[in-house]
């Protein structure tokens, strides 16, 4: 059907049912009443949409399964839980991962300060290292050298 | 005093009003505006999403997978990534219903891969003790004949056709949700079609005249 207003063949009628099957609703509004026309005069066309109509009625015959009530719960699960919230609060806000990211980072530093030795063999010597733990006290360091 | 954030997932489970007084409105407001609220930690919301797309999701992974427990595994996954996505969704683009399928689709293409399906788990599956009857077994009959058909069309005639027939998606959605034109989607259902009414030609000839 080259045309909109051209009457529609036969041919154009079993390629529209392929594309867009036995609902009417489903067709372009633009070839609704040629089809219809074609539909009242050719009983072809008639027999053509009740194989289309039959194939609509055996593909619904295969129903899918509804969700079952533990998938259902599972899903609700997701809010109801309290670390379910937290997991929302910290993985589905980007907000918080900047805050966390540095909070970590502090805590890394801290513990890392914490290990640190408080002294150093060295020679016959030993190196107290308070004074750079405490943070400015290098003359600990020498003191501790001389002695 | 409008509730924070925290106390509202307290209280959206207390009963239809919010503190404030107002009516929960969930099931009139659009599944942006909920999943604006599931980023807030809305419980409703996130109950009334799954009201109204989860049996869907469910339906189309069992029509691609055809098993229930990969299905519903499919499904969970789906909203799991839907509530991460929350936040960063950004209203007025891409559909959530589209956006949900496109997540499943490529799920059921994943476990599509990772396993071959054969044709022993499908009788297996599809074979069912009660058989009381002639009208019963003929339904039956009916419907593996039905899945085999189906199950046999190529993987992409399959995905348009359990979006378009069974989900009820226009062909626009469809081929938004399949990252594909609107022709092919129309020319994937054509084929599929075509190669149903073949393949289930004497079934229908015979149900012609009961229907």
């Amino acid at each position: 059907m080259d045309n909109k207003s051209d009457p529609m063949t036969l041919s154009d009628f079993d390629a529209l049912l392929d594309r867009y099957g036995a609902h009417s609703s489903d067709w372009p509004t633009d070839v609704r009443a040629a089809a219809q026309a074609l539909l009242a005069q050719s009983a072809d066309a008639g027999a053509a949409f009740r194989e289309a109509e039959v194939l609509e009625r055996l593909l619904a015959l295969v129903p899918a399964p509804a969700p079952s009530a533990a998938l259902e719960a599972r899903i609700a699960a997701l809010t109801d839980e309290k670390s379910a919230h937290w997991i929302w609060m910290v993985v589905a806000r980007p907000v918080w991962r900047p805050a966390l990211l540095a909070a970590a980072m502090l805590g890394g530093v801290y513990l890392g300060a914490a290990a640190l030795p408080t002294s150093v063999a060295f020679g016959d010597g030993e190196f107290d290292l308070t004074g750079v733990a405490g943070g400015g006290e290098t003359l600990g360091i020498v003191e501790s050298w001389e002695e | 005093m409008a509730p924070t954030v925290a106390s509202a997932a307290l209280w959206m489970d207390l009963g239809e009003q919010t503190p404030d007084g107002c009516v929960d409105d969930s099931a009139d407001q659009s599944d942006d505006v909920l999943v604006e609220r599931i980023a807030d930690g809305d419980q409703r919301a996130w109950r009334e999403i799954t009201r109204r797309h989860l049996s869907a999701i469910v339906g189309y992974a069992w029509h691609m997978l055809r098993d229930r427990a990969e299905a519903e595994d499919v499904a969970q996954e789906t909203m799991v990534r839907l509530m991460r996505k929350a936040e960063t969704w950004e209203p007025g683009g891409a559909k959530i219903r589209t956006w949900l399928y496109r997540v499943a689709i490529n799920q059921c293409i994943d476990r599509q891969r990772a396993r071959r399906t054969t044709s022993l788990e499908v009788l297996a599956e599809q074979t069912d003790p009660q058989t009381g009857g002639a009208r019963v077994a003929r339904d039956h009959a009916l419907r593996r004949a039905v899945r085999g058909a189906v199950d046999a069309l190529p993987e992409r005639q399959k995905q348009a056709l359990a979006l378009v027939h069974y989900q009820g998606f226009s062909q626009q959605e469809a081929a938004t949700a399949l990252d594909i034109s609107v022709e092919a989607v129309e020319s994937l259902l054509a084929r599929a079609r075509r190669t149903l009414k073949t393949q289930l030609k004497d079934l229908a000839n015979d149900l012609l005249e009961e229907w």
